[in-house]
């Protein structure tokens, strides 16, 4: 099992999101974001940055998170406001938040899982990642995105390209929502996202540590069919 | 001279319209909460704190919030409490996730926030239970009770005369200003928060 420290921005979903067992039993180490500049993140595998934290507060740690990425550590960024600044080969395009999709069974916002044999599939539902988003994302060439909003962007890539250790960036916001009591597609994914993280397969196979040459696509990976995902709410 | 609210915003834009304009110049003064343990609390009668706060840093500065409250001010809460910021909060409790009758909210007794505001406007929004609240923050003795949640009418909303002075407004949920921009009775809550408050900084004055 890794060794995963999760960081707190002292807010109520943080603070609920991390108390939950379920979410609990994966997380060695709880840290104060103004804490983590100093913090020792020798033996950790895995930081995980939580969502709607203030951008500002994560400034002090940028050097050292870029040192342990370096170094072959594994950071993930669950936060759509100004990642970029924090984190390198971050794009965010902010998004206008739509809560209301799922009124209109008509809609369909797109949100596609394209690299559905990628391991953390194996934790994470197709469900569990269509609601609404906060933010699209340019992955940066050689990072491999796992769910798009097609046409638009990406909701969750995996980086191993931009630095020695491997980034997961997502706008998603599964804290906030679960950490509100509020939404079981928000929790779903929270779970399965943290039972990735501690024991499964991470997808080094098909994630390259090298830019294709001329910025090529992404390696040739079987997509999905293009069929929407189960539907959830919010 | 009257005194001012104090918001402490929580990221460098977070500057809620509703707040910022929804009352006269100065009258709202906005500094990020880590700005708080430097702060000179003494121009302010009321403290905005948001559901995004930082609730670790806010606890730290609880002596200083007390005092504020000693001096007669007025702090309005909103969010689930995970870390109470003065004695006599206790953290969240959440209700059932699913169904109407659990997300309903009831009406407990008047107040000028709450005036005109409709019940189904703070359990629906565009027919959906649920944005206003997920469960409570347990009142301390003595608070009224002003809004209740399901069928066993937890407090969601209330508001504590502490013994000691001053006044908390509670909100168990998203902040009360982001229905200011909604079609419904909701939308009064803000702009009456901030009538509310300049009458209650009157008075302490």
């Amino acid at each position: 099992m890794r060794t995963i420290l999760a960081v707190d921005g002292g807010t109520y979903f943080h603070h609920f999101s991390y108390e939950d067992p379920e979410v609990a039993r994966h997380i060695r180490r709880r840290v104060h974001v103004r804490d983590l500049p100093g913090a020792d993140l020798s033996g950790v595998d895995v930081v995980v940055l939580p969502c709607r934290i203030d951008p500002d507060a994560m400034l002090p740690a940028r050097q050292a998170l870029r040192d342990y990425l370096d170094g072959g550590g594994t950071v993930v960024s669950l936060n759509a406001e100004a990642a970029e600044e924090i984190l390198p080969g971050v794009a965010v395009t902010p998004a206008e938040v739509n809560f209301w999709w799922w009124l209109n069974p008509a809609t369909d916002p797109g949100i596609r899982i394209v690299r559905p044999i990628h391991p953390l599939f194996r934790h994470v539902g197709a469900g569990d990642v269509v609601w609404h988003y906060h933010g699209l994302l340019t992955p940066p060439p050689g990072a491999v995105p796992l769910v798009e909003v097609a046409g638009r962007g990406a909701l969750f890539y995996v980086d191993r390209v931009s630095t020695a250790g491997r980034l997961v960036v997502t706008t998603l916001d599964p804290l906030f929502h679960h950490g509100s009591n509020f939404m079981p597609a928000a929790t779903r994914l929270l779970y399965g996202l943290m039972e990735w993280l501690a024991e499964g397969d991470l997808g080094d196979a098909m994630t390259p540590t090298e830019a294709p040459a001329g910025g090529a696509a992404p390696p040739p990976i079987p997509a999905s069919d293009g069929t929407p995902p189960p539907r959830c709410c919010a | 001279m009257t005194k001012t609210c104090l918001f402490l915003r929580c990221q460098r834009d977070h500057h809620p319209k509703a707040l910022t304009d929804g009352a006269p110049t100065g009258f709202v003064e906005s500094r990020h909460l880590r700005e708080l343990p430097d702060l000179d609390l003494s121009p302010h009668g009321a403290i905005l704190v948001s559901m995004l706060s930082d609730q670790v840093s806010l606890a730290e500065q609880r002596q200083k919030l007390e005092a504020f409250l000693d001096d007669g001010g007025v702090l309005v809460f909103n969010g689930h409490v995970a870390h109470p910021p003065v004695a006599g909060l206790r953290p969240f409790v959440p209700g059932g996730h699913h169904g109407v009758d659990v997300l309903a909210i009831h009406r407990l007794a008047e107040h000028p926030v709450f005036d005109g505001v409709a019940e189904e406007d703070l359990t629906f929004r565009r027919g959906v239970a649920g944005f206003y609240a997920r469960g409570h923050n347990p009142p301390p003795d003595g608070a009224r009770v002003l809004n209740g949640i399901g069928a066993e009418r937890a407090p969601v909303d209330w508001e504590w005369r502490r013994p000691g002075g001053g006044t908390v407004l509670m909100h168990s949920g998203l902040d009360l200003w982001a229905y200011a921009g909604d079609s419904t009775t909701a939308a009064r809550m803000a702009p009456q928060l901030l009538a509310w408050l300049q009458s209650e900084l009157r008075e302490q004055h």
